[in-house]
Parts: C-alpha cells; sequence; structure tokens
C-alpha cells in the first residue's frame, strides 16, 4: 500500500486495523473449504460491493473455477478468458469503471441472472513468490460509485493475505492425504496376505467412523475412531499364516498366537510415538478385543471399564465384519444373522449403548460397509 | 491540533503498514526454525531495539515449576538457549503468567531482572518490553522481549501496542508451522513404522529396507540429484518391498533355496507394490507422484527380462535403477542366516557385468562405486542399531532420531 497523501490517513489507519484483524482470523483457518467461505464473505463486507466472487486456478486444467459465488454453481473457464481469467493469466489487476464498455467482460452471466454489473474490481490472489492461485473479484460499489485506485489498494492487500491463507491450507491438506495415503497402503498390504480379510481394515473404519458420529462424539473424536479402526489389525503382521488363515476352529496354542495380535498392535501403535491427530490411538486400537463386561484380550490393563468408548465401537464394527466374512471354518452369514448375534452380546461382550447405535444405523450399513477407501 | 493528528495518524499509518508487510514475510514462512529467527530480526527492527528475544512456553514432564511449564529462549540471536520456569520469579515468566505487556526503562531496577545473561556476555540491557504472544485462541505460546530501544531512553505506550500486535501475528504464524510440522512427523512416522514392519515380517533380511534407502539416497547424492528427487528416492526405499506384507510366510521366511514356484509368490511383492502404490498415487502430493514408477519397479531389467512388467530402457524411470543398484547391492552383501555375505569388490564387478550385459543401469552403478565408502559406513551405523532388536524398540529409536 503505497502512502497516497490525498486521501483519508483516519481511512487507511482503520482499513489496515481491519485487515491485520482479518489476517489472524484467516490465518487461523485449517480446513480449506471454510477459509474460501469467509474469505469469500468478507470480500463483500470489507469492500462494500454488491457482489464478489472467488477463483481458483487449477494447475492441472490451466482453468480457473469458482469456489463460492452466490446462487451460483462452479463456474469454470480457461485462464486467460473474460476479465478474471486476464487478471489470473496476467498477474496484474483489473480496475473496470463500466463493465459495459469493456471487451472482455461477458454480459451474458448478467442477462442470465438479471443482475446489471457496472464497476468491476478484479485482482489476482499471489503468494509470496509471485505465483498465481487465484483471483478475487467485487461488482458494483454499494455507494453506486465506480471502484476507486484506494479500493484497489485495499483489496490487493486483502488478496495477497488470502493468498498466504490459502496456499498454508492447501499444505495442511496435501500432508493430511499423504498421512493417509501411507496409512492406505498400509492397510491393503496387510489385507493382500489375508484373502478372508480382504477389505477388513477399510469396512471396520468405515463402519466405526459412522458409530462414532451416531453416537455423537465431536469431531476430533470420530477422526481418531477412525484413524485407530485402520491401523487396529496392524499385529496381525506377526500372526503366522498357518493361524491367520486356518480353515478350521483354532487349537488353545494357535488361539494364543492369534490373541498376541492385540499386543503387537499396542507395541507397534506405541513405539510410534504419534503426536496430532494421531495421538491417542495406541489407546484404543489394541483393546477392540477387550470384553465389555469383562474377558477378552489382551490380558491385563486396562479394566472393562477403563476401556475407551473408541475401543468398544471398533469392537463391534470388527466383529460385525468377522461374522459376516465368517473365519476358522464358520462360513459367512448375511447381515441381519450378524446384526442379531451382537445384539445377543450385547452387555457382555459389547457396549449396549454401541450395539443400539449399530441398530440405529442398520438400515444403511450394507453402504456404509462397502465404502470404497479414501483414495 | 488537526496538524498534530494528522501526523500522529501518518505515523500510526506507517507502522502498520510495516506490521501488515511482516506478517506477510510470517505467515509465507512454514519452516518453524527459520520463522522464529525471523520473528526475532522483525522485532528488533520494528521496535527499532538493540536486541530480542523469543520465548516459547513449552512443557517440560516433571519439571521443577509448579505448573510444569518452562519458557525457553528457542533462538537469542546468535546466544545460547535460556529456560526459565512459567511462573512469577523471571520477567519473561510472569508477563506469560499474566498475558500483560512489561515496559521497563531500567531493567536493573526490576527485582525479577536476572543480570547472569549481561555478565556472561558483557552486555548492557537497560530498557526492556515484554509482551505475550498469544493464539487466536487466547492461549499464551510464549513472549517475545524487545531490549534497549535505540535513540530514546524508553519503549514508548506505542511500541507497547505495536509489539502485542506484532506478536499475536507471530504467534499464528508460529501455531501453523507447529502444525505442518506435526503433520509432517505423523506423515514420517507412519512410513518408517511400516518400513520396520516389513522388515519385521522378513526378519531374515533384518534392516534391508533401511540399508536400501540409505544407499538408494546416497547413490542420488553421488550422481549429484538433490532436493525433492532424493526425497522421492527415500521413500521409493522405504516402499519398495511394501508388497512383501502380503506374501505368504512359508515362502517369505524360509530359509536357503527356493523352488520354481515358491520363486514366483517371492516375485508376486513387486506387482503388490505396485497394485498398493499405483492405488494411493492420487494422495500423495504432486512431488511425490512418481513414487510407484520409482518404488515398484526395482526389479525390472534395462533388457527387459525383469519383473513385474518386463519393462525395457527408458520405461524404467532413473530412480528404479538406482534403487535396483541398491537392492541387489544389499541382497548380496547382507549377512543371511544361511550364508555368508559377498566382499564388496566381487558384489561391485558383478554389478558391473550386468551394466555390460545391458541389464542394470551404468550411471546408477558408477554412482554406488564413487558413494561406496559412506555406503559402508552407513551400513556399519544401521546394523549396530539393528542388530538384536526387535521391531519396536527400533522403531522407537528410528523415531526418536528423524522426528526430532
Amino acid at each position: 500500500m503505497a502512502s497516497e497523501s490525498n486521501e483519508d490517513p483516519e481511512k487507511a489507519v482503520r482499513g489496515l486495523e481491519l485487515l491485520l484483524r482479518l489476517g489472524l482470523e484467516l490465518h487461523s483457518e485449517r480446513d480449506l473449504q471454510s477459509l474460501l467461505e469467509k474469505i469469500w464473505s468478507e470480500l463483500t463486507t470489507v469492500m462494500e460491493a454488491e457482489r464478489s466472487s472467488l477463483f481458483l486456478v487449477d494447475e492441472e486444467s490451466d482453468e480457473l473455477y469458482s469456489v463460492v459465488a452466490q446462487h451460483q454453481k462452479e463456474i469454470r473457464f480457461p485462464k486467460g478468458m473474460g476479465i478474471a481469467g486476464a487478471v489470473a493469466a496476467t498477474g496484474l489487476s483489473l480496475l473496470i469503471p463500466d463493465a459495459y464498455r469493456d471487451a472482455r467482460f461477458n454480459p451474458e452471466i448478467d442477462r442470465k441472472t438479471g443482475f446489471r454489473t457496472r464497476s468491476i474490481l478484479s485482482v489476482p490472489l499471489k503468494n509470496r513468490s509471485g505465483e498465481v492461485l487465484g483471483v478475487a473479484q467485487v461488482l458494483n460499489r454499494k455507494d453506486m460509485r465506480p471502484f476507486q485506485e484506494e479500493d484497489r489498494i485495499m483489496l490487493e492487500a486483502l488478496a495477497s493475505m488470502a493468498a498466504v491463507a490459502i496456499e498454508t491450507v492447501q499444505l495442511y491438506e496435501e500432508q493430511k492425504s499423504a498421512t493417509e495415503a501411507v496409512i492406505s497402503g498400509l492397510v491393503m498390504a496387510l489385507d493382500m496376505r489375508d484373502p478372508l480379510g480382504k477389505g477388513h481394515s477399510q469396512g471396520v473404519r468405515a463402519c466405526s467412523k459412522a458409530l462414532a458420529q451416531e453416537l455423537g462424539l465431536s469431531a476430533e473424536e470420530v477422526r481418531r475412531t477412525e484413524l485407530a479402526a485402520a491401523l487396529h489389525d496392524v499385529g496381525k503382521i506377526a500372526v503366522p499364516d498357518r493361524v491367520l488363515l486356518k480353515d478350521s476352529p483354532l487349537t488353545p496354542e494357535e488361539r494364543t498366537a492369534y490373541e498376541a495380535h492385540a499386543l503387537l498392535t499396542r507395541e507397534f501403535l506405541e513405539a510410534m510415538e504419534f503426536s496430532g491427530e494421531l495421538s491417542g490411538v495406541e489407546a484404543i486400537a489394541p483393546y477392540h478385543h477387550k470384553g465389555f463386561s469383562g474377558g477378552g484380550f489382551p490380558p491385563g490393563p486396562p479394566e472393562a471399564e477403563e476401556v475407551p468408548l473408541e475401543a468398544r465401537i471398533i469392537a463391534v464394527a470388527d466383529a460385525l465384519w468377522a461374522r459376516m466374512a465368517g473365519r476358522w471354518g464358520e462360513g459367512p452369514v448375511p447381515l441381519e444373522d450378524a446384526l442379531e448375534w451382537i445384539r445377543k452380546g450385547a452387555g457382555v461382550a459389547f457396549d449396549p449403548s454401541v450395539v443400539a447405535g449399530l441398530h440405529r444405523l442398520s438400515p444403511t450399513l450394507e453402504e456404509i460397509l462397502s465404502e470404497k477407501a479414501p483414495a | 491540533m488537526e496538524e498534530e493528528r494528522r501526523a500522529y495518524l501518518q505515523e500510526r499509518r506507517r507502522r502498520l503498514e510495516a506490521l501488515r508487510e511482516v506478517s506477510l514475510e510470517l505467515t509465507s514462512e512454514r519452516d518453524l526454525q527459520r520463522l522464529l529467527t525471523l520473528i526475532m530480526d522483525r522485532t528488533s527492527q520494528i521496535l527499532e531495539a538493540e536486541r530480542s528475544t523469543l520465548y516459547l512456553v513449552e512443557d517440560a514432564g516433571g519439571g521443577r515449576a509448579g505448573n510444569g511449564k518452562w519458557l525457553v529462549s528457542r533462538i537469542a540471536q546468535g546466544v545460547e538457549e535460556i529456560r526459565v520456569p512459567m511462573d512469577e520469579t523471571s520477567i519473561a515468566g510472569s508477563v506469560a503468567v499474566t498475558g500483560q505487556v512489561l515496559n521497563l526503562e531500567d531493567a536493573y531496577l526490576e527485582p525479577r531482572f536476572n543480570p547472569s545473561f549481561d555478565r556472561r556476555h558483557g552486555f548492557t540491557t537497560r530498557s526492556m518490553l515484554t509482551a505475550p504472544m498469544r493464539s487466536p485462541q487466547g492461549k499464551v505460546i510464549g513472549v517475545t522481549q524487545a531490549i534497549n530501544k535505540r535513540g530514546a531512553p524508553r519503549f514508548s505506550r506505542d511500541d507497547e501496542e505495536i509489539l502485542l500486535a506484532f506478536s499475536s501475528q507471530a504467534s499464528i504464524a508460529v501455531e501453523n508451522a507447529r502444525y505442518l510440522e506435526l503433520q509432517r512427523r505423523t506423515f514420517e512416522t507412519l512410513i518408517q513404522g511400516q518400513a520396520v514392519a516389513i522388515d519385521a515380517r522378513d526378519h531374515i533380511t533384518a534392516g534391508h529396507t533401511w540399508r536400501v534407502t540409505a544407499y538408494a539416497v546416497e547413490i542420488g547424492r553421488a550422481l549429484g540429484w538433490r532436493g525433492e528427487e532424493l526425497e522421492l528416492l527415500r521413500y521409493a526405499g522405504l516402499l519398495h518391498d511394501q508388497g512383501k506384507l502380503g506374501v505368504p510366510d512359508e515362502v517369505l521366511m524360509k530359509p536357503g533355496r527356493l523352488s520354481e514356484v515358491e520363486f514366483r509368490i517371492i516375485q508376486s511383492h513387486a506387482l503388490k507394490t505396485k497394485i498398493i502404490l499405483e492405488a494411493i498415487r492420487p494422495l500423495f502430493p504432486r512431488r511425490l507422484r512418481r513414487l510407484p514408477e520409482v518404488a515398484a519397479a526395482h526389479h525390472e531389467k534395462l533388457d527387459g527380462s525383469g519383473y513385474p512388467d518386463g519393462l525395457r530402457g527408458e520405461a524404467i524411470s532413473p530412480g528404479a535403477r538406482i534403487v535396483a543398484v541398491a537392492d541387489i547391492f544389499d541382497a548380496l552383501t547382507a549377512r543371511r542366516p544361511y550364508r555368508e555375505p559377498d566382499p564388496d569388490d566381487v558384489v561391485l564387478a558383478m554389478l558391473k557385468k550386468d551394466v555390460e550385459a545391458g541389464k542394470l543401469d551404468r550411471e546408477a552403478v558408477e554412482g554406488l562405486e564413487r558413494a561406496l565408502p559412506r555406503i559402508v559406513e552407513i551400513r556399519r551405523e544401521i546394523n549396530e542399531r539393528i542388530h538384536d532388536r526387535k521391531g519396536a524398540s527400533l522403531l522407537r529409536e528410528i523415531c526418536r532420531e528423524e522426528g526430532g
């Protein structure tokens, strides 16, 4: 913002204070969609405009797409087309006092919506290295005057802040998705060894997530339940094939070897010393075979009443899947029979509140269990 | 009066403008260490101070301090770490506890001031302005401190306001950089944990994944690979045998020679790695999208005689050729229960023969030869760590080392 001596310094100071406050708000967002909505809604307010649009550049197709536009579906157009397209292509702002006198303006949208565009201010969202991530655009000042030079300065300042915030959140999402990739890969590899287990971890994950939501857990708890469910059988890596893949009932010795997987899951997850959204999974995943009223495995703490709800959720989801798939000489059973079997175990093996949640979900369970991995 | 107000507004505008610039700069810096240095530099600059210090709140876990928290100066412009309990016994501590700015004209008149730092460094602290760093949720995450106002006996009321505003901008940048670091660490931990799992499954070749990863990176380095290219090689190394998690025990763990059929089954691990990595490719950041080509083609040969796809020449990525050389080198030089390792020079000569036979990449083998002294050293380090250790304790050790 260059100092222009002829404008009102009081207004400039107010504008700067507003920007700094806004910056704090934008930079606290960690979710891309809510960040974009916030930016978009601030555009009209801060700029005192009738309408605003926010476009992002799709690097793969070299197109611009509208992120949030009032009463409109996503619009897509090639970089370079129209006013926003020109801004994205050149990286330079455009201040257009009268849209209908500008050849780049496309009156088609006005015709469709009945809106009458008068003046347009369109500025690039540039990061610190000058790359254009998108375009912020406002239409018609509310006081009917065309946009001024000072408006351009303000919007550019807002846009540079928004660009940094968007880029930061994109980094988070990228990293989150990479973590998701590793979990999916690990789970796929585990399932490959065990033909009966194909899709097991993913199915248990989807069902656990739905149960956690149904039981009213917080978003953070739902996420942790989901991740713990995805990793609940990591310990099976060390269960020998002769046990895991056996097609008849297990001998006591084989059962011991099988049950050791819960401890191995614990050892494995504890060793990771997770922080962030995965922290705490080691206190959940290993206990999905603990009985609600005691018993189950692994032996030792936690006592039945200390097993976290997330683990009791995974226990139900895991048992449902296992019952449906069948193993060790028992054939697969249909969903209704598996549900009935779990109902019988309520209060003994399973937490009755989780079982109740499962029954409320039963109309959608088929769909939930066949949910695809996030890839 | 009018004139005075105008001058005031102009000055205020100038400072807010500077603050906005700095905020952009801070929020664009995603590396925590660089960010902290930047915050110190800008504090001194904006407040016209001789020196500044930044303290971050840390959980000491069983420390002496009542609340178990400490304030640790992360970087005090080239000075050693200062560590004070987060309580009223120090200036930084009390600002963190009260959340109030403290503006001192002469630090030596303040009983909580600790002059030992001045004494050690031949510095004289005079004026001192200390402000809390508040996260947007209102939590105090640290303290910024500007020392010795230049050209004035003390910091002004305006300075207090500016440092507070600056500190909240800084705190958000710090919180964001930490969040990203936490996410990266989670990703790393998972990938490394999986590598331990892969090695645990195939205990005959204990440490194979780690050695291949390290060798591949060293070969890449010797060939002048840098940055993201090396990163890709590293992850490819860590994941190259992922498919082994899905190979049956009896072949994987069979000592001695394998039958034709068993060998086929073993070979299926490369295909499994490929299937998995292809499936998760869209979730990887763009810079790692080529991972399947690099990680899953390590058994392909330039003449088309390899597996799983019998790729030929150019169809095999340069990264995969490096991982292939690293993989064979380790397979032949590692100790196995049923045979002694071959000496490095013998293996190198064999690899060169394979280059002449049109199977292995010439450059990759040359890279190995150049990196050999370093590789020998790395092998010793890795084997020392792996020897006699179970997966979990090994994993704990590795995570601690790499995660910091």
